[in-house]
């Protein structure tokens, strides 16, 4: 490199504003000085042409605006639907934590189809969790409809069935149902625990925990955890029945 | 507007047809004024990168027509008037012609448009160690085309 040389970094400071100190430096802002001068200005027909465009159109700040903020009802929209979904996860959530089932998804996700109303036999896995599962149910009339309105729901209805009702009592509960315009799902958990999901209808559901309660009664089944109760916003009942071997 | 058509005149080489593509630049801009965001640039950032997307759309459509001609132009030799620079010497004419397209529009955002490297490489979308660099390149050159060597 020469003396002279000026290095790319020097002369885009130079071209920066940077005052040159040699003497190629000097010759080098001349002959940007001479380029600039020889720069070519615009004629009057292409000023005149550009002076009759008028004034633009339209204002960047208020078209600017909408455009940054666009996609906010976008976004709105999608955390209402998370929420709305977050609360409904939520809501089947606690409602099957009450639920002695909820530890033994595992053993019961095999016999889960589209139509839960139907008798299914499920694997024999242990269900420990059943065992230990809350007893707090009040002990009065088993028929408390609608006893805690407004609350989450309650936990299943536990009932212990002499092994000698058999599938009679199953039969009876799905007569009853049927006859109440509903169905129950039968899922045979091991061989000494079923699990009866009973759909509730709209209306008539006093009538219909009345039936299924004098049913198991008739089948000298005697409740663990105290009369049937379910929430108003209850969809469906849940009944556990444990068969045992000894004479109620 | 006088520094949008030094531009264009470097970058395309014909005063008459940088005057169009100027005008062009400007009725372009005018109509889409609502989109200038001044978060991201200057007016004349802007105004240049509407009027190199002119010039550029400009050139290849006018390469396809030269393509289209070519056979045309073969047969009927015609003669090709010399790129219009405006006021410049002969000299400076003839040594900015030797220059890339390239060293040619760094020179002359970088020159003639006084704007500053990062924003010259982001315009041109090089570098702005090739911006340095292709600046470094044509005033050598320049310089020694125009006999200016120290």
């Amino acid at each position: 490199m020469s003396r002279d040389d000026i290095t790319p970094k020097r002369l885009d400071e130079l071209m920066d504003g940077d005052c040159p100190t040699s003497q190629a430096e000097r010759d080098m802002m001349q002959l940007a000085a001479d380029l600039r001068a020889g720069a070519p200005q615009p004629s009057d027909a292409l000023r005149s042409r550009i002076a009759s465009l008028g004034e633009p159109v339209g204002d960047t700040r208020r078209i600017r605006r909408p455009r940054r903020f666009a996609l906010a009802p976008v976004l709105g929209g999608a955390v209402i639907v998370l929420a709305g979904a977050g609360i409904l996860f939520n809501s089947l959530n606690s409602s099957q934590s009450t639920s002695p089932s909820a530890g033994r998804d595992a053993a019961t996700s095999t016999v889960e189809s589209s139509d839960p109303f139907q008798t299914k036999v499920a694997p024999t896995a242990a269900d420990n969790a059943r065992e230990t599962a809350p007893t707090a149910a009040p002990d009065r009339s088993s028929i408390v409809p609608n006893a805690t309105a407004g609350a989450s729901s309650p936990g299943p209805s536990r009932w212990n069935v002499p092994s000698s009702a058999g599938t009679s009592l199953i039969d009876d509960l799905r007569a009853a149902a049927r006859r109440h315009g509903t169905k129950i799902a039968v899922a045979v958990l091991d061989a000494a625990s079923t699990q009866i999901d009973i759909a509730l209808p709209r209306t008539g559901t006093d009538a219909l925990i009345a039936d299924i309660t004098d049913t198991l009664r008739a089948h000298d089944a005697t409740a663990t955890t105290g009369p049937i109760q379910i929430a108003s916003d209850q969809a469906t009942l849940q009944i556990m029945l444990t068969m045992t071997t000894r004479t109620p | 507007m006088g520094a949008v058509h030094r531009y264009l005149t470097q970058l395309v080489r014909d005063s008459h047809l940088a005057e169009d593509l100027t005008a062009q630049t400007f009725e372009r801009a005018f109509v889409n004024w609502g989109q200038f965001n001044p978060d991201k640039g200057s007016v004349l950032t802007w105004l240049i990168t509407i009027g190199r997307h002119i010039a550029l759309d400009h050139l290849r459509s006018d390469a396809r027509r030269r393509g289209r001609e070519s056979h045309v132009a073969a047969q009927t030799p015609m003669a090709v008037e010399p790129p219009e620079i405006s006021t410049m010497s002969p000299q400076m004419v003839t040594a900015l012609g030797h220059l890339s397209d390239v060293e040619r529009e760094v020179v002359a955002l970088r020159v003639l448009l006084d704007v500053d490297g990062a924003t010259a490489a982001a315009l041109i979308g090089i570098t702005p160690t090739a911006c340095s660099t292709h600046l470094h390149r044509a005033m050598t050159k320049l310089r020694k085309d125009l006999g200016r060597e120290s």
